[in-house]
């Protein structure tokens, strides 16, 4: 079994129930062919980088599954058969190395530009602070006690 | 003559030692969706007609290039980014 990521993207003037149909049907292709879908996610509707069959737009999914490695073949077959799907790639995900997400301080202008964000964040960012200091004097009371 | 020239350097200011940007972040790999932001500092290694900037000008390492540059050829391939821009 090898982890595997696959994005494709989706003809952007596709109604929403053809396109949730659409994205089943390739669930179905992955869990019927022996794979395990872990994470389907969807980024939306977004500007193409380049037009592709004079597409500007484009909706993207992205889906995580576990399958042998013949599934991707099959996968990628079914993909490009269907025509409501204008791009699909599949790529061997490394479960060994994470991309660490960069810099805390270059995020924060951005927090600062989505108030909602801030509320949401700020909850979970006082959260593991306050353990941390409940267990510093913890440690130095049996400190003090010797 | 010759240890004269060698004494103040020919052409203006120091070189400054560059440092990979992405072993300062301690980044094990680098990811193609990254690129999803328009304005995410990946964009930092690409020119603004689109192409892969070079080592020179960024300062990154040569293992960190190489993943670099597969991950931009990666999102082109799925419109992230474009192949280029005139």
């Amino acid at each position: 079994m090898n982890n595997y990521e696959l994005i494709y993207i989706i003809d952007a003037a596709l109604e929403e129930a053809a396109r949730k149909d659409l994205i089943e049907k390739f669930n179905g292709v992955i869990t019927a062919n022996g794979g395990e879908v872990v994470k389907v996610e969807e980024w939306g509707k977004r500007r193409l980088a380049y037009a592709i069959d004079y597409k500007t737009e484009g909706y993207y999914v992205y889906v995580v599954f576990n399958a042998s490695a013949e599934l991707p073949k099959e996968l990628s077959r079914n993909l490009g058969n269907n025509e409501s799907v204008i791009r699909s790639q599949i790529v061997k995900l490394l479960t060994k190395k994470s991309s660490v997400k960069p810099r805390p301080v270059r995020v924060a202008p951005v927090v600062e530009a989505a108030p909602a964000a801030v509320a949401e964040e700020a909850p979970a960012a006082e959260a593991p602070a306050a353990p941390a200091e409940e267990a510093a004097p913890a440690e130095e009371a049996p400190a003090a006690q010797e | 003559m010759s240890e004269d020239r060698q004494a103040r350097r020919p052409r203006g200011r120091k070189p400054r030692r560059k440092v990979c940007a992405f072993c300062v972040d301690k980044i094990e790999y680098i990811d193609y969706k990254d690129f999803r932001d328009v304005n995410s500092r990946m964009r930092r290694n690409i020119s603004e007609r689109g192409k892969i900037l070079p080592r020179r000008m960024t300062g990154n390492c040569a293992k960190h290039q190489r993943q670099l540059s597969e991950a931009i050829k990666r999102a082109r391939a799925i419109a992230l980014l474009p192949y280029s821009v005139d």
